[in-house]
């Protein structure tokens, strides 16, 4: 029968390639590098009597004769283009690859803060305007010339000029850049902002004016030279990045001499690689029962952080039952949170804070604590006069029954299964959650219809999240609850309290830091007690590795292990 | 009838055991589960034990309860959408077969266009449009899968069409709404009901690839669905796929070939053309009276060709 036999025929071919991923991937083994080079020095930050200027980086070990050369393997999912500032694909980890080739001016450190980098120091101006920076004046490019202030003026006007969203929009507001001499960069903004060593300080590659000056279409470029502690020394379309340490580097030669990142698409065929010692490591993140499984393994070591990804249940809060506030507290007092992280994330991860921030953030208050309460929970709903009378186990208030649809989005199997607990819990409280698994783009085009909260919303509740950032900048929790949609841009279940408003107004023009510490305390408080959201859980980020090939890795907070300071141990920025 | 012919066929009869298997586990599946499949009754990725002969699934959930509500969704989506199907097939059969000029055309291209539609694309498609649920799912898998019904009933109907009762019929100045129903539709009946089990079985298989893949209701206990979490918790990986997908796998594998089985076996037993081939060994000895291979097989007809009912 035509369509059975072509059907069984796709079971079976899936089958087999089930059984193909099992396989080796085809990276064919690398070419011994050369013979590390002589210990190179440390470069000697001169001292300056500034506030903000780097400590020096220890000296690295140097590499005896005897030393093996380290090769590393470690695999990416997507091919990342030829890796320069415009082609690279991927936010991550396209863009922690480029910076093994290029540097930028601030560095991340491993608290995920600006520290100084190929800028050994820096000075703003009182008024928040002016920017002054000092270079390095040992950083090389790969090809042997000096990176000075000229190529950090071509490569920010060129961020200008040629639009690459993530560094052009940082860029754009410069009023202008000065060099008085090689060292020395005068960056002038027309308004203070605070976001600017984030971004582009600390985020925007420097490229060798040199190699790029006469580039019409940065899109075409291959060449790599950048001045990073790696050197891209081989690119194959969709099989491999090989990359050769830069012996000269000016924080010293990284650890690793040769790194290969082969191109794995499948999840499943990397963490079988590494369970066969064929890569040694991957950017890829572990899954909660893959973190389990590998933490046992003798030889690898699963290195853990806190994530500050966000997972909630969102209310539309100008749709009836959810827009009062008592149904609301309900839902959050029926969900047991902690249940939630030891289920559906095996206790890798933290209960949600009713509000909002991490409990491991230095804004947190840590009086704001989530409560679960099913007896409560019944007293609220009782109090709002919502009853049982029809026994079919669903309160409902003139024949109207609490219920609604709870979106998810069908391609995460993690929510999905977290809806599947907190229907089953708010159940226990008489309010119906059908859960309903949608396409992401169907999602949402109901949830946040063209990413424009202003453009008003359908839907009941809706399983939701934000990314790291939005919870490391608390000034953002305006954007969360503001009713404004120019300022309240992340408000996506359409909240709207003047008591809130009033507060994110002064959220956002305060910069002492106490007084913004009172602020979010105050808000903190007043999103646990509105309860514009149940906060659920914060994911941990798990990275494994295996432990004999290299084990020096730094983990980054919210962005993981795969960041230059890894390969450069010893160093802090 | 069918039954005679079944019983000769013992792979047909293996068939038919196994579906019984299945609906008893499907309608009874609220005895013979050990556990309500969406309640938590264990911890999260359980190995197989004495509680849980199948283990747990990622949040604790018995996977062996899982299994046996799965033959519900499964039937119920494989029985619904081979229904759609043989209902949109038989149609379109019957209209192109016997309106054999610019209509007949004009469907049986519309056949072969459906015929070679993608399936995942279109899922892909349709999942966006229409949201991801039990019934859109079976729509679906029925609006795809009736063009193979169709074409084997068109070619019946070109043959029936022709039969003198056919044209005494239409002499008589019977319309052609009463020629179709009365005298060619019981004609097909049995064809389409070999059609109908077949198509049952690939819908079964549809809808496990579908879910398998992601494209399925997440929220429904399919076997597609408990591969598609499988699958996404990495029981590849982790040795669970033991427990966790060989299970839900076999069921699948037993449920096609169950209603293959038993399709292939009627459709032997019914189609005239499948039947002209075995005629010269078995069927000759007990039905004498075929003399031309291609006389249709159901006796309803023969009593048609009295005219008596025109």
């Amino acid at each position: 029968m035509f369509a059975s036999h072509r059907f069984i025929a796709l079971t079976v071919l899936i089958g087999l390639l089930a059984l193909v991923a099992c396989a080796t991937p085809t990276v064919e083994p690398t070419k011994a590098p050369p013979p590390p080079a002589a210990a190179t020095s440390a470069p000697a930050a001169t001292t300056a009597p500034v506030a903000t200027k780097a400590p020096e980086p220890t000296k690295p070990p140097a590499p005896t004769a005897t030393a093996r050369p380290v090769n590393l393997r470690m695999a990416i999912l997507v091919d990342e283009s030829t890796l320069n500032p415009y082609t690279y694909v991927l936010g991550y980890p396209g863009w922690n690859m480029l910076n093994l080739v290029y540097d930028t001016l601030l560095i991340l450190d491993a608290d995920s803060v600006p520290k100084p980098w190929v800028a050994k120091e820096y000075k703003i101006s009182p008024d928040g305007k002016v920017y002054t920076l000092t270079l390095r004046d040992n950083v090389k490019w790969h090809d042997g010339k000096t990176l000075t202030s000229a190529d950090v003026k071509f490569s920010f006007e060129y961020y200008k000029k040629n639009a690459r969203g993530r560094f052009t929009t940082p860029v754009r507001d410069i009023v202008s850049i000065d060099t008085p001499n090689d060292t020395t960069v005068v960056i002038t903004l027309p308004a203070a902002n605070p976001s600017f060593i984030f971004e582009p300080l600390a985020d925007a590659p420097i490229m060798p004016k040199h190699v790029w000056e006469n580039e019409a279409d940065p899109k075409k470029v291959t060449n790599a030279t950048g001045s990073g502690p790696f050197k891209l020394t081989e690119y194959k379309s969709e099989q491999f990045y090989r990359f050769a340490a830069n012996a000269t580097y000016f924080a010293g030669k990284p650890a690793v001499d040769e790194l290969l990142m082969p191109i794995i698409k499948d999840p499943t065929t990397i963490f079988s690689s590494l369970k066969t010692g064929e890569i040694q490591a991957t950017i890829r993140e572990l899954s909660p029962e893959l973190a389990k499984e590998f933490s046992s393994a003798a030889d690898m070591k699963v290195q853990r952080g806190p994530g500050f990804a966000t997972t909630m249940l969102l209310f539309n809060a100008g749709r009836a039952p959810w827009d009062q506030k008592e149904v609301r507290q309900a839902v959050g007092l029926a969900i047991d949170t902690q249940k939630l992280v030891d289920t559906v994330l095996l206790g890798f991860g933290t209960p949600g804070n009713p509000g909002w921030l991490h409990p491991q953030s230095a804004f947190h208050d840590p009086a704001v604590k989530a409560e679960f309460n099913i007896a409560k929970a019944k007293t609220l709903l009782d109090g709002l006069g919502y009853k049982d009378t029809n026994n079919d186990g669903i309160r409902e208030i003139a024949g109207k029954n609490i219920e609604g649809t709870l979106l998810v989005y069908s391609n995460n199997p993690q929510r999905i299964r977290a809806a599947e607990l907190i229907a089953a819990a708010v159940k226990e409280i008489g309010i119906s959650f059908r859960v309903t698994a949608l396409e992401v783009n169907s999602l949402d085009a109901k949830v946040w219809p063209d990413f424009d909260v202003a453009k008003g919303r359908d839907f009941d509740v809706s399983m939701w999240g934000w990314s790291a950032p939005v919870q490391v900048n608390p000034v953002r929790m305006a954007q969360l609850i503001h009713s404004d949609p120019r300022i309240g841009n992340s408000n996506v279940g359409g909240y709207k309290n003047p008591a809130a408003d009033k507060l994110g107004d002064e959220l956002r023009v305060t910069t002492d830091p106490e007084k913004q510490k009172t602020l979010v305390r105050q808000m903190e408080a007043l999103i646990a007690q509105e309860m514009p959201f149940v906060l659920l859980y914060y994911a941990d980020g798990n990275y494994v590795y295996r432990t004999a090939a290299y084990d020096k890795w730094v983990y980054q907070k919210g962005q993981g292990i795969f960041n230059k300071l890894s390969f450069l141990p010893g160093v802090k920025p | 009838m069918i039954w005679t012919a079944l019983k000769r066929n013992p792979l047909g009869l293996i068939g038919l055991g196994l579906l019984i298997a299945m609906l008893v586990m499907a309608i009874g599946a609220n005895w013979i589960a050990p556990y309500d499949p969406t309640k938590q009754t264990g911890k999260p990725f359980d190995p197989p034990s004495a509680a849980h002969w199948l283990g747990t699934n990622d949040i604790g959930q018995d996977i062996l309860s899982e299994l046996i509500y799965g033959a519900r969704i499964s039937l119920l989506i494989g029985i619904l959408a081979a229904s759609i199907a043989l209902s949109i097939g038989t149609s379109v059969g019957l209209l192109a077969g016997y309106y054999r000029g610019a209509a007949g055309m004009v469907l049986m291209r519309l056949v072969d266009v459906v015929l070679v539609i993608p399936f995942v694309p279109l899922m892909v498609l349709l999942a966006a449009y229409l949201g991801q649920n039990l019934w859109n799912l079976i729509a679906v898998i029925g609006l795809l899968i009736w063009a193979r019904p169709a074409r084997v009933i068109r070619s019946q109907v070109l043959s029936l069409a022709e039969r003198e009762y056919v044209t005494a019929a239409r002499a008589a100045g019977a319309r052609d709404g009463h020629i179709l129903i009365r005298h060619i539709l019981p004609g097909v009946l049995s064809l389409a009901l070999a059609q109908f089990v077949l198509a049952t079985s690939s819908s079964i298989l549809i809808e496990a690839s579908l879910s398998f893949l992601g494209l399925g209701d997440p929220t429904q206990k399919s076997w597609g669905t408990i591969l598609f979490y499988a699958q996404a918790r990495n029981a590849f990986l982790s040795g669970a796929w033991v427990w966790w997908v060989i299970p839900p796998g076999l069921m699948i594998t037993a449920s096609v070939l169950g209603f293959a089985l038993l399709g292939f076996a009627l459709e032997e037993a019914l189609n005239p053309r499948l039947k002209a081939r075995a005629a010269t060994t078995t069927w000759r000895a007990t039905a004498p009276k075929t003399v031309i291979p291609i006389q249709p097989a159901n006796s309803k007809q023969d009593k048609d060709t009295s005219l008596a009912n025109v």
